[in-house]
């Protein structure tokens, strides 16, 4: 590399690799500052991606890693769309090794690690593998912890084996910047749905539990008329027609939870 | 309530800053394993906890126990961040000034038995923070923290800005932070705990004020001498 060569001649790429420090942290910087000034989903997922590239980053994937998969877990990413398709609908993150590694460690880690740590095994093997073959080659994940108590997961692919820790760090807090400002707006958004009321909700975890109105209303000591009148206001409010419906819908809308 | 302690006022509280470093000894070394801050007498103190040193304490209100605990210490002195962990402030450099304090060894008693849980004394040990660093009109309060803790402030929305690229230290990542104190904050965390009364009193805010004052004049005094 001819050191006499100016900035404006070097692709942005081989500029990080060889000036090093600086324009990684300047990345990071422009980044984390950015972000909570971003009010759309499609914007901040399209910065976190511009910035994943000038890491020579291919592929990310954000998912959380619910132990029942009640909700469908939050996913994001670029990976093949064939490949998350398969993930997503197989329910993939509950024997994901990756995501059991993720379990197992607050800090980032190779994927190589993940084998290492002899849980590439069953299922799992599978999930990995596919992953190989849907174009995914060696990765770095980050474990996430929402304050929701979910786990949640970044993984990054094409990331050479064994990459600077400067790299890694880097991605470390953009991932963290990225995703809390994510579940920020996803908050948002969803705060401004309609949702049920603290007796609703209770009488409705009652139903849940396979109680009639008659002893909900023992329970909440309430008539059963209002016990009823509550259940029908949660499946009108949730848009249902029976109340096994309106359990299914509140669990998914984390009105209720297990 | 909290109560402010400063070299000014220490000898009315020696009791309970012995309880306070017995505390950080039973949570950081024996609940932590930080066996680095180990030391023979079962009590945690280290070079920053000197005579310009300021102390937040939270005490159980019926046994008077101390609970929990956060250390200030100005940054135009040696601090923890500059002295032990500069290698963490590598993205901007460690903000220094009179409106910039060090803050560390917040600490709570995870053991909390009578009226006041864990999360409790923590939020007012936070208020107590935002409280003094409004007191002082402070730019900055800057401090290590884990990553963990980065989640649970941005899930919070905490201003903050981060001044160091995470770094592994033990089973963790850890980076050093600048956290702003606004009166916004203050709101808002007051509005989440449901707690709208300041946990630091009037005479305790006019010593943490006077402190500062004295101590920075010293400062300045020997700059002048040196």
């Amino acid at each position: 590399m001819d050191s006499q060569a100016s900035p404006t001649e070097l692709d942005y790429h081989t500029a990080i690799c060889w000036a090093g420090d600086d324009m990684l942290g300047n990345l990071t910087l422009e980044f984390v500052e950015r972000v909570d000034h971003l009010s759309c989903e499609d914007e901040l997922i399209q910065e976190f991606e511009r910035s994943l590239n000038l890491l020579s980053v291919k592929y990310f994937a954000l998912g959380e890693v619910a132990g029942i998969a009640v909700d469908p877990p939050i996913q994001v990413g670029n990976y093949p769309a064939e490949w998350l398709y398969e993930y997503i609908g197989g329910n993939y993150q509950i024997i994901d090794p990756v995501a059991h590694m993720a379990l197992k460690t607050t800090r980032p880690f190779g994927w190589n690690e993940v084998e290492e740590a002899g849980l590439v095994r069953g299922r799992g093997k599978d999930v990995y593998h596919a992953g190989v073959e849907h174009g995914l080659g060696q990765g770095r994940s980050v474990p996430i912890y929402q304050a929701n108590g979910y786990l949640a997961v970044a993984s990054f692919c094409d990331v050479a084996l064994d990459p600077d820790p400067k790299v890694i760090s880097a991605l470390e807090l953009m991932t963290l910047y990225f995703h809390s400002r994510l579940a920020a707006l996803r908050a948002r958004a969803e705060g401004q749905r309609i949702r049920l009321s603290d007796r609703e909700r209770e009488c409705l975890h009652w139903a849940a539990a396979g109680k009639t109105d008659w002893e909900i209303g023992e329970i909440l000591t309430i008539s059963q008329e209002t016990a009823h009148r509550h259940i029908e206001n949660a499946k009108r409010k949730l848009g249902v027609k029976t109340r096994v419906q309106a359990v299914i819908t509140a669990l998914r809308q984390r009105e209720l939870s297990v | 309530m909290l109560t402010a302690i400063t070299s000014h006022n220490a000898h009315l509280f020696e009791g309970e800053l012995d309880q306070m470093f017995r505390l950080r000894y039973k949570v950081l070394v024996e609940g932590e394993g930080w066996s680095e801050l180990d030391s023979a007498d079962g009590r945690e103190r280290d070079e920053f906890d000197d005579d310009f040193t300021t102390y937040l304490i939270a005490q159980n209100p019926l046994s008077g126990a101390v609970a929990g605990c956060v250390r200030f210490t100005p940054s135009l002195r040696p601090s923890l961040s500059s002295e032990v962990f500069p290698q963490l402030f590598d993205l901007k450099s460690l903000p220094i000034g009179k409106e910039v304090y060090d803050g560390s060894r917040i600490v709570v008693d995870p053991d909390l038995k009578h009226s006041g849980s864990p999360t409790e004394i923590a939020g007012e040990l936070y208020c107590g923070m935002f409280e003094f660093g409004i007191a002082l009109q402070l730019r900055a309060i800057t401090c290590v923290v884990a990553m963990k803790w980065l989640h649970y402030m941005r899930h919070w929305e905490w201003d903050i800005a981060p001044l160091g690229l995470p770094k592994k230290m033990g089973e963790e990542s850890v980076l050093g932070l600048e956290l702003h104190t606004t009166p916004e904050m203050l709101t808002h965390i007051r509005k989440i705990r449901s707690q709208d009364a300041p946990v630091l009193s009037w005479s305790d805010i006019g010593l943490i004020r006077a402190n500062h004052e004295i101590m920075h004049a010293m400062m300045l005094n020997e700059q002048k001498v040196a």
